[in-house]
């Protein structure tokens, strides 16, 4: 540890040499700031972009085209793989029908409306996290079917599924409630949620069978659905939406994917990153030259004051630690200089960029540990050039001083 | 009395046998308060002598390399051996005060503050040290420039300086290299006169290199002389000789 005076010489020698400090300073700070803007403005975009997609559960969504008999192997399958977040089977489109109407109170014709079912369970993304239907009548509206309805949550609605059965058409009805209404922007059409067992017993029912859940006769004793048509499933997370797609193909399933979307951005994502790393590079080793010659300099200019100073009475390490001390003093100006610009560039974009942006998105975004990597990256780019100078200057010798020079 | 130099055979040997140069002290003993001034040509190893003596430079050999300061004695050959290097440092700060032949001020700081210094890295507080440093600038008529920086000083006021850094920390010996070459016949006077004033008051040991025998015994320094003397195959050798002990001593 260098004497406490140290500090004091190689600050006062700093000051006196201002022109020169500044100039470090400066060449820090140029090097800093618009680099670290450059990433903000990257990683505040593709973070930006990222989120609305992965914001959105449809991009994560994996649909398939078309109509197959998919056993419970395929969907213990398709469960038991680490890149599928939710997975759920779907009976035929023409089975999905039900008729709502609110229950019939004080108006003598309460609203209804034909509304497609759709199969839902725990887990299922369209939720955000909530449960969307029950066993015991629970169901979720889209925002359009509630509107239709004239319904909020909590609110009694009766289900009624129809089938013509002998040339007579018959109706099943069963008591629901709504849990919740999902928000336009996850689902536009008029939809319900509902518990997959409300489904399959639709499409028993429709086929005849007799269906204990609507109390209901029918040509052929209940049995429960082993194989269905379709499924709605969504990946893990964006990137894994492409192998999820080529897995199901592979298993003869044709689906469709937003995968173009996804693959736009990680690419720009990437794109930028090469760039970014590439201007770095550049700039780090063109800076690395020109402090380590403006040191190097400074430290032979000062030989004459360092033989001084250990002449009367420095230690070698203390005169080692005068260019080290002078180069850490360089680079925490520099650092905190260069992190205010950034922090205030970063405000003038978000600001500008403001009108196009959603809620909560921003243009130029840095998390803290960003900035502890560019301060440390800094840190060393100056630390490695004053190891150079720090070389200089033990060599001083303190007869140098006793010498003219 | 204690000796506070005692050098017998320090050798200093430089280049190669054949056409280098040796510098023998064959004995220096320096009682403490003891002024000598330390005489030659150019070339005879008085750079050398004092770069010994300031602990900047190794000796080759020695038989007896001792400073008796502050009556603790070091025996500085030792200390070499073991490259001690920041024990050697601190005995520099302590107990040598040095005036060099242009200032050697730091630029960075202020008069005050080059001639406060030598306290400060001995540990005393800012406040103490500054007093002391005005004090003894007062002393050397330099107290109305305490807060210029020496750039802005003529060669005269520098070297004042330099004599006030040199003796503000009292240290046992003081080591002064042709301290007034550069400056004009006046200012070398005042400067001589006012070193050796505050050297007498202090009672401080000083060995002033110079070329002048008559400016040494002027000011009352006992000159020892650098003599050029035959060396081994053609090298060139210079002999220094001065034993306090056996002069004065008894």
């Amino acid at each position: 540890m260098p004497r406490p005076q140290i500090y004091r010489l190689a600050l006062a020698d700093l000051l006196h040499d201002r022109l020169v400090s500044f100039c470090q300073v400066a060449l820090l700070v140029a090097l800093f700031s618009p680099l670290l803007l450059l990433f903000s403005l990257k990683y505040g975009i593709v973070t930006t972009l990222l989120d609305e997609l992965a914001g959105n559960p449809a991009t994560l969504q994996v649909k398939p085209i078309g109509a197959y008999h998919l056993g419970p192997d395929f969907f213990v399958g398709l469960q038991a793989r680490p890149d599928v977040r939710f997975v759920i089977p779907e009976t035929r489109p023409i089975a999905t029908q039900i008729y709502l109407s609110r229950e019939p109170g004080a108006e003598a014709a309460p609203p209804s409306a034909d509304v497609q079912m759709i199969a839902t369970g725990p887990g299922d993304p369209m939720g955000e996290g909530h449960v969307l239907a029950d066993a015991e009548g629970g169901i979720s509206l889209s925002a359009a079917a509630a509107r239709k309805l004239g319904v909020e949550p909590g609110a009694k609605l009766l289900g009624h599924v129809e089938r013509t059965r002998a040339g007579q058409t018959e109706v099943a009805s069963i008591t629901l409630h709504v849990i919740s209404v999902l928000p336009e922007r996850l689902h536009p059409l008029i939809s319900a949620f509902v518990d997959l067992a409300l489904l399959v017993a639709s499409e028993r029912y429709r086929d005849d069978f007799a269906v204990p859940l609507f109390k209901t006769e029918g040509d052929r004793p209940w049995q429960e659905m082993t194989e269905f048509a379709s499924f709605r499933l969504y990946a893990a997370e964006l990137q894994d939406v492409a192998p999820l797609a080529a897995y199901l193909r592979g298993r003869g399933v044709e689906v469709t994917t937003a995968a173009d979307q996804i693959e736009g951005v990680l690419a720009l994502d990437r794109n930028l990153t090469i760039l970014f790393s590439a201007v770095t590079a550049l700039a780090g080793l063109g800076f690395i030259g020109a402090i380590a010659a403006s040191m190097v300099s400074s430290v032979e200019r000062k030989r004459r004051s360092m033989a001084v100073l250990s002449l009367i009475g420095l230690s070698r390490g203390s005169i080692i630690a005068f260019p080290l001390l002078q180069a850490a003093m360089i680079a925490i100006v520099g650092i905190v200089t260069g992190s205010i610009l950034v922090l205030a560039g970063m405000a003038v974009i978000n600001a500008y960029f403001l009108p196009v942006l959603h809620q909560g998105e921003l243009a130029a975004r840095l998390k803290p540990e960003h900035l502890a990597v560019a301060a440390l990256a800094a840190l060393l780019l100056v630390g490695l050039p004053a190891m150079a100078a720090a070389w200089r200057a033990s060599r001083v010798e303190p007869s140098e001083a006793l010498r003219e020079i | 009395m204690e000796l506070l130099l005692d050098l017998r055979r320090v050798r200093r040997r430089r280049g190669s046998a054949d056409g280098g140069f040796t510098l023998d002290i064959d004995r220096l003993a320096i009682r403490p308060g003891e002024r000598l001034a330390l005489i030659g040509d150019s070339g005879t190893g008085k750079s050398t002598c004092l770069d010994m003596l300031s602990l900047t430079l190794a000796p080759t050999d020695w038989e007896r390399f001792d400073t008796h300061f502050d009556g603790a004695a070091q025996t500085i050959g030792a200390l070499w051996r073991r490259g001690a290097r920041s024990t050697l440092a601190e005995l520099r700060a302590r107990y040598i005060g040095y005036v060099l032949q242009t200032g050697g001020l730091l630029p960075f700081l202020t008069v005050l503050e080059n001639v406060a210094l030598p306290r400060r890295l001995l540990g005393e507080a800012p406040g103490p040290a500054r007093e002391a440093a005005e004090a003894l600038l007062e002393r050397l008529e330099m107290a109305d420039y305490a807060r210029r920086l020496p750039a802005s000083l003529s060669l005269g006021q520098r070297q004042r300086v330099a004599v006030a850094r040199a003796l503000i920390h009292r240290p046992a010996l003081v080591l002064a290299d042709e301290p007034t070459a550069s400056l004009d016949r006046r200012n070398a006077e005042s400067v001589l006169r006012l070193f050796t004033e505050i050297l007498e008051e202090q009672g401080r040991a000083a060995i002033w290199v110079t070329h002048s025998a008559e400016l040494a015994a002027a000011y009352g320094f006992t000159p020892i002389f650098c003599q050029p003397s035959p060396g081994e195959m053609g090298a060139s050798r210079s002999v220094i000789f001065h034993d306090a002990s056996a002069e004065g001593g008894a």
